[in-house]
């Protein structure tokens, strides 16, 4: 059985936020809301100070604990291994934010306009907020979904498509012959906080 | 007008999700539960603390039914908040709902049969199983927060019981409250007594389970910084610690041992100033607990990535020249 993964190269990222904002042209996210993001981190002393970009999104856990939580049912494990919400049972509590270690939860409340000084929402944004409405809903938990609709098309999630270092690999973990299988065996393959036994499905390889 | 990142890196972490509404929602659910706590315990010991049961029974189910609204309105999607009773088996929200509407029913049973008497008679098993569903209610507010993976502040077992000793000690100062509201002229020097000893000794007990819950959480790393911030926080350090469990305790405490001569308003008075100043210190002990939660880092090899709660950004004034 399919069980889609991806692995994240930190020695190819430097950190241009192209799956970012690939995955916000994509998903049409609101002002606030990176479903993919990229933090940055410091180690070392001057003059050997190191900086990395660590590349986030839904980790798509085995076990994870946003669905654990969640009262109503509407954090699902879709085929393929995807952890979604069904938006119609979602009552917008936050607690799937609160117990999700890897900060991928976003509630949108409101849609705000991307223009300052509370400036109106224009016509392609008002298009936009619709389509989201529609899609994610307001008021309820959101979060990647992997690009799922796209996966039957053979088509790779958007932030796959951008990345311009080639540092993101997706494919099925179950494939012992996949590209990705392949990759966190021979490049030490890692998931963050492993610690805490949700199994992530989002591995990275180490930045030395 | 400054351009740019407005608040600190480290602001940035704490969430901004749970505040005010779900700290309202928690005190008050404790204080309604600790409250019918001490009303059950009143309607064991007998008839001579009738206005105890009567004082914690008229506060305490619609306290917590005002606490319930809180939450709903904390909800992005209140009109589907029946369904959160869903995943009894996972989630601490659904066994809250749960456990609330189990311990509301009996609780309102008992309330009935106090104010009209001959109507239901309410058993002692009855008010043995409400007080059980009281002390659930109290400890699932506090299992609520300690379910939050993210947030390893609250991640601890410690937080269940803190909640829970809180709970009974507002709920014995709310219960005061009542007593003095309903009629003054009934309460007993001996019964406030009584219940000065208990609250004394239940303020002690929960400054050394947030002594507990501070220092656990500063040996842990991804905590420390939330413990350094709550114990930095003024509303917490004087509102709580000070003003809401020290001066109280001392009040209840010099109630117990040196009042024993003192008539029933002397020591009403006393008890009053006592429980106004628990019952704000337990709302600020759970403002600041859910205010501090920073969520928790991520590793990867030798680094450390800290995820921002909410971006928080003055959008640039485009079409404006920039400031002088």
């Amino acid at each position: 059985m399919t069980r889609y993964g991806m692995v994240i190269d930190l020695k190819r990222c430097y950190g241009c936020y192209a799956c970012a904002m690939a995955c916000k042209a994509k998903n049409r996210t609101p002002p606030g809301v990176f479903w993919a993001r990229v933090l940055k981190g410091e180690t070392g002393k001057y003059p050997t100070v190191v900086r990395q970009a660590l590349p986030v999104l839904c980790m798509h856990c085995d076990d994870p604990s946003c669905q654990t939580v969640c009262p109503t049912g509407a954090t699902q494990t879709a085929p393929g291994g995807i952890v979604v919400v069904e938006k119609e049972k979602c009552i917008g509590c936050s607690y799937c934010k609160m117990a999700c270690p890897y900060g991928a939860r976003y509630m949108v409340e409101e849609w705000e306009s991307y223009f300052p000084d509370g400036a109106p929402r224009s016509t392609y944004e008002e298009y936009v907020k619709k389509e989201w409405e529609e899609k994610s809903g307001i008021g309820v938990s959101t979060k990647c979904d992997f690009c799922m609709e796209r996966l039957p098309e053979g088509r790779l999630p958007a932030c796959v498509n951008a990345c311009p270092a080639n540092a993101r690999t997706f494919g099925d973990l179950d494939d012992p012959l996949s590209e990705i299988s392949m990759l966190i065996k021979k490049g030490r393959g890692a998931v963050l906080q492993p610690e805490l036994g949700n199994d992530p499905k989002v591995y990275y390889l180490p930045p030395r | 007008m400054a351009v740019g990142i407005v608040k600190s890196r480290v602001e940035r972490q704490v969430q901004e999700e749970w505040k005010g509404l779900v700290a309202i929602y928690l005190f008050l659910g404790g204080l309604g539960a600790g409250a019918y706590f001490v009303a059950g315990t009143a309607a064991l010991l007998g008839e001579g603390w009738a206005h105890v049961t009567t004082a914690g029974l008229y506060l305490s189910f619609p306290v917590v039914c005002i606490g319930m609204l809180f939450l709903l309105a904390h909800l992005g999607k209140p009109m589907r908040a029946f369904l959160s009773a869903s995943k009894l088996g996972s989630s601490w929200i659904s066994r809250g709902v749960v456990i609330l509407t189990i311990f509301i029913v009996l609780s309102f049973i008992h309330f009935i049969g106090v104010i009209s008497p001959g109507s239901i008679e309410f058993p002692a098993a009855g008010v043995i199983l409400a007080m059980l569903f009281a002390l659930f209610t109290m400890l699932y507010t506090g299992a609520l927060l300690s379910g939050s993976k993210g947030y390893p502040f609250w991640n601890t077992a410690a937080l269940p019981v803190l909640f829970m000793i809180s709970g009974l000690l507002t709920g014995l100062f709310l219960t005061i409250i009542g007593m003095a509201a309903i009629d003054s002229s009934l309460i007993g020097a001996e019964q406030l007594r009584v219940m000065a000893g208990v609250g004394g000794t239940l303020a002690v007990i929960e400054l050394l389970v947030i002594f507990f819950f501070l220092h656990s959480a500063t040996r842990v790393r991804n905590s420390r910084e939330s413990a350094k911030r709550m114990m930095g926080k003024g509303s917490f350090i004087f509102g709580d610690l000070i003003l809401g469990l020290i001066v109280p305790a001392i009040i209840l405490f010099v109630m117990y041992f040196g009042m024993a001569e003192a008539d029933a308003a002397t020591m009403t008075n006393a008890a009053l100033v006592a429980s106004v100043l628990g019952l704000i210190g337990g709302f600020l002990l759970r403002y600041a607990i859910l205010s501090t939660g920073m969520a928790t880092s991520l590793d990867m090899a030798g680094f450390q990535f800290r995820p921002i709660a909410k971006l928080d950004f003055e959008r640039a004034p485009i079409g404006k020249l920039p400031p002088e």
